[in-house]
């Protein structure tokens, strides 16, 4: 069983204290203006083959999100929000409920402000709005960029941000966030699917945050910029079976570790963004890569692991009529920049299409009214580089199709 | 009596093509204690990029709900179709860096506000009544 480190205990005590910052005057306020506004979100996933975040092969209803959130504005210049949030994806969270953000916002001008507590990420021009169904033509935003299983990593974090927009005359306006903290990683999330072995441990000592956007003179054109670092540390238990299979072997015990670490010193992701709007028609451009060495605690049995990570899509959203909104992308997904066609994987015995996802996808949103919309989308994809052996234990296949249908109720 | 019958459909066709004109010529409107709003801060305003006015008081946005006003204000004043708008505002609030504009079902009742309320500023049709308001040119 874990015990809290002590910085999880901070982190907790934070998190405790930025609450009651939120409930106290709220309460207060009560009279005043307290906002409330939530999510319910229900999908089903199905593919041909593979399964992608869920049991998808034969199809699965274990997809679903609801949060709820309250605001308020304590004084002209400070105002406080929390909301916490539920999702079952496949094997993750189950439906725990846990504290998506709880922060504090002290806007000085509208050139600097800065929001202290736990914050969502600025990485890409839509990390933020990760699980906000409402806000996006399809049911999930492309994964060569927004990969589901980092949303423990990418997510959010608790620290403070400083924040502003600046008016720059005729080159146009510019937003920017600054900042950093560190991040607290469940062990049983996300993370343990994706490396295919529960985690032990996951420490990240700190997170840094930068982003910066353009908003041309062009109008409707804007571009971004985005950097996170991360120095974390994962660890995982050696399955007793090994153990006793190295003892076996010759191995003397007091030289087999319980435990194998992976030590990123750091790892960081870049994001560039392109996004225009023309009337209806949007137009979304992103490219990201994800760079870091990982050292290894005993490289004997555990080697060092190089991330270099890219993926980019290109998207065209077309919304018709109050009712209809339709979007198609393509978005290619690489486990290795130097491995694009995956040779280098072949080389060492496994299938090349396991290093790359190509995709296309084509979406159909339907607004039944303001509060509620349902999705049909269609996905066909080459490649398996962003699935998890978690839920793929057999031989993945290569050429196979995604369906997904999703409802939401946003107040 | 052809010609005649259908000029007269035509003539009501304009008529109606012009009302419908007329009703999508919106206009800013601000509390009269505001002082320095311009039409050229509007943008920001509604896009929450602009929150307080020249003497410190904060911007109170009121929006309408729906309708032809709201839609052509959007598209020509914010530069975002309705459907972005929602959008756009549904960002923040569900990040936690903005509270949701007041949204009102009538014209009258946002000027009812608009008026009442120090730091307000909201948008309608150039033709409704705006007594006790501000328009901002």
């Amino acid at each position: 069983m874990n015990s809290l480190r002590p910085r999880q205990i901070f982190s907790t005590r934070a998190l405790i204290m930025t609450c009651g910052l939120c409930a106290a005057p709220a309460g207060v306020a009560m009279a005043q203006s307290v906002d409330i506004h939530g999510f319910a979100s229900q999908g089903y996933l199905y593919s041909t083959d593979n399964n992608f975040l869920a049991h998808s092969e034969g199809g699965s209803a274990e997809f679903n999100e609801f949060a709820l959130n309250f605001s308020s504005d304590l004084t002209e210049s400070l105002r406080v929000g929390m909301q916490i949030y539920s999702r079952d994806l496949g094997p993750l969270d189950n439906n725990k409920i846990i504290l998506d953000w709880a922060y504090g916002d002290y806007r000085v001008n509208d050139a600097f402000g800065v929001r202290f507590g736990r914050m969502k990420t600025p990485y890409g021009l839509y990390n933020e709005v990760l699980d906000l169904d409402a806000v996006r033509p399809t049911a999930f935003l492309p994964q060569s960029v927004y990969p589901l299983n980092y949303r423990d990593f990418l997510l959010a974090f608790n620290g403070a941000v400083a924040y502003g927009h600046l008016e720059t005359g005729p080159v146009g306006s510019w937003d920017y966030q600054a900042g950093g903290g560190y991040n607290v990683l469940p062990v049983d999330g996300s993370l343990s699917g994706t490396f295919g072995q529960p985690l032990s441990d996951a420490d990240n000592k700190w997170t840094l945050v930068a982003a910066l956007r353009w908003n041309t003179p062009i109008e409707g054109l804007r571009l971004s910029g985005t950097l996170t670092g991360y120095e974390s540390r994962l660890a995982f238990q050696v399955p007793l079976e090994t153990r006793l299979a190295l003892q076996a072997q010759g191995l003397p015990a007091d030289q087999i570790p319980r435990e194998l670490a992976l030590h990123y010193d750091p790892i960081f992701f870049y994001v560039a963004s392109a996004e225009y709007t023309v009337g209806n028609l949007v137009l979304a451009a992103e490219y990201k890569r994800w760079r870091g060495d990982a050292s290894s605690s005993n490289e004997m049995m555990l080697p060092a692991v190089t991330t270099n990570l890219e993926g980019f899509y290109v998207q065209a959203s077309y919304r018709w009529s109050d009712l209809l909104e339709t979007s198609a992308y393509i978005s290619f997904d690489f486990d290795d920049t130097g491995d694009r066609d995956g040779k280098k994987r072949e080389a060492e015995g496994e299938e090349d299409y396991t290093a790359y996802t190509r995709e296309a996808a084509l979406a159909f949103r339907f607004d039944l009214n303001d509060y509620w919309l349902f999705k049909l989308e269609g996905h066909y994809l080459q490649g398996t580089s962003f699935l998890t052996s978690q839920l793929n234990n057999d031989d993945p296949v290569k050429n196979w199709a995604l369906f997904v249908a999703r409802t939401t109720v946003t107040f | 009596m052809r010609s005649l019958h259908l000029n007269a459909i035509f003539g009501a066709l304009l008529l109606t093509w012009g009302l419908s004109t007329a009703a999508a010529a919106p206009v800013a409107i601000t509390h009269p204690g505001v002082a320095d709003a311009s039409a050229g801060d509007l943008k920001n305003i509604f896009l929450n990029q602009k929150t307080t006015w020249g003497n410190g008081d904060r911007v109170v946005l009121a929006t309408l709900k729906g309708g032809a006003t709201h839609e052509a204000f959007m598209k020509e004043t914010v530069s975002k179709t309705a459907s972005q708008f929602k959008s756009y505002w549904r960002k923040l609030v569900f990040t936690g860096k903005a509270k949701l504009p007041k949204a009102f079902a009538s014209e009258a009742e946002l000027v009812r506000f608009v008026a009442s309320t120090p730091g307000a500023v909201g948008y309608i049709d150039d033709a409704t009544p705006h007594d006790g308001v501000k328009v901002v040119r």
